[in-house]
């Protein structure tokens, strides 16, 4: 009897380690095809002259990132305190600023090119894709992608060693500091570039 | 007499460089802190000004030129530059004690004398670029306040004092000519190289506070251990993790 549950309990164990491995394997996949999706998206909408297009193309790279996620990160504690109709026009405006950057680096983005090196499972909720990109005028630069498994979607972009989301809430931070009662003005100003 | 007059002008950055030390080592902030205060920054946004003219009518018509040059030579001085400041990491991996690091650096700098650096025959080993701020920091000395010199750009006290110091391994007293030529190669690779960073920057809602935080992060990447920046990474994993509850 006591050989029938010892069995069973390493059974279980093997199944458990089995089904908890290819569930990671599963997560580390799909967060490598989301980056090369993403890439393709980029480089397809640098390449398009058709505006109608680019408007689709720009679509899905919005449903690849975690905008919600970008803007907790980067606005901080005062992000739950802003109402939904701002909270809408920020997360538009952030994403629209991210279009400006592929826009005003098209021709870097077109011949975009990722190699990549390593995808580490970090804690229950993360994905890190690690590699590097060659543009035209840039070689070898080192990049991290980080996802989220359960969603699949881009949380942030470290470009060597630094984090775009942490880059944006420093340069928000003293902007918000100031306009602490009034986000519209902060939107406003942040964004008037 | 020549020689004497540029031995005098060392021993004066040498001085220099001391008083600055003694005025990081007397301020009592951690040097693991990657906050740069910044009292001067009225001053400093003014020089950011001025540099930022002189890179508009200056370097960046000159980086425009350069550019067209073809591929093999942009990387040849590229390397060339990087190859005449190796002597200057050799010496401060030794001083931090990073072996390794220490004998990479000084193997790949004797192999690519050969080329006098500008090509590099082992292009797949690479070292962390050390100097003497990083020598500073590993030894716990503070930070210092934030400053921007004139087209050098952003500085951590502790960072500049380190220059005026890697300046002198580099050179030595009677290098001077070979200074002249070398230095104008780093600038012009270093403003081709960074031209896409330096293009955000400007198009920032604030460029100075942009260059200050790419510089500050920049730098704590590069000078931190390895332990320390897992540590971070942690951080920003259980942060995230919250997030994303």
């Amino acid at each position: 009897m006591n050989l029938k549950n010892y069995w069973i309990s390493k059974l279980i164990i093997i199944l458990g380690v089995f089904f908890l491995n290819s569930a990671n394997a599963d997560n580390k996949i799909n967060a490598s095809q989301q980056v090369s999706n993403f890439l393709n998206t980029i480089k397809e909408f640098a390449s398009e002259k058709d505006s109608l297009i680019k408007i689709k193309r720009s679509d899905q790279l919005l449903d690849m990132v975690d905008l919600e996620f970008m803007s907790k990160v980067t606005v901080g504690k005062q992000w739950k305190t802003v109402d939904d109709s701002e909270k809408i026009i920020f997360k538009r405006k952030l994403f629209n600023k991210f279009i400006q950057f592929i826009d005003l680096h098209l021709e870097d983005f077109k011949e975009i090119k990722f190699q990549e090196k390593s995808i580490k499972l970090r804690g229950q909720k993360l994905v890190y894709v690690t590699g590097s990109i060659d543009t035209k005028k840039i070689k070898k630069l080192d990049i991290t992608w980080k996802l989220s498994s359960k969603e699949n979607k881009i949380l942030d972009v470290e470009i060597e060693k630094i984090s775009l989301i942490k880059t944006q809430k420093l340069e928000m931070r003293p902007l918000l500091k100031k306009n602490k009662n009034n986000f519209s003005q902060f939107i406003e100003i942040y964004f008037s570039n | 007499m020549f020689n004497r007059i540029l031995n005098n002008k060392n021993i004066f950055k040498l001085f220099l460089a001391q008083l600055m030390l003694i005025f990081l080592s007397s301020c009592a902030q951690n040097s693991a802190n990657k906050e740069i205060h910044d009292p001067l920054e009225s001053m400093n946004r003014s020089v950011f000004k001025f540099n930022q003219g002189l890179d508009k009518y200056v370097f960046k018509p000159i980086n425009t030129e350069y550019e067209k040059l073809p591929e093999n030579v942009k990387k040849g001085v590229s390397n060339h530059a990087k190859w005449a400041s190796t002597p200057v990491t050799i010496v401060n991996s030794a001083i931090q004690l990073e072996a390794e690091n220490f004998s990479t650096s000084s193997i790949k700098f004797l192999l690519n004398s050969l080329t006098l650096g500008f090509y590099d025959l082992d292009p797949e080993t690479k070292y962390k670029t050390r100097d003497f701020g990083s020598s500073l920091a590993n030894y716990s000395v503070s930070s210092g306040p934030y400053i921007v010199l004139p087209i050098l750009g952003p500085r951590s006290l502790r960072h500049f004092s380190g220059n005026i110091i890697d300046q002198s391994v580099s050179n030595g007293p009677k290098n001077h000519s070979y200074n002249s030529t070398t230095l104008p190669m780093s600038i012009l690779s270093n403003r081709n190289a960074y031209s896409n960073v330096i293009e955000d920057i400007y198009n920032a809602q604030d460029p100075y506070l942009k260059a200050k935080i790419l510089y500050t992060e920049n730098r704590f990447n590069s000078i931190s251990s390895t332990k320390l920046l897992e540590q971070q990474k942690q951080d920003e994993q259980d942060e995230f993790e919250k997030l994303l509850d």
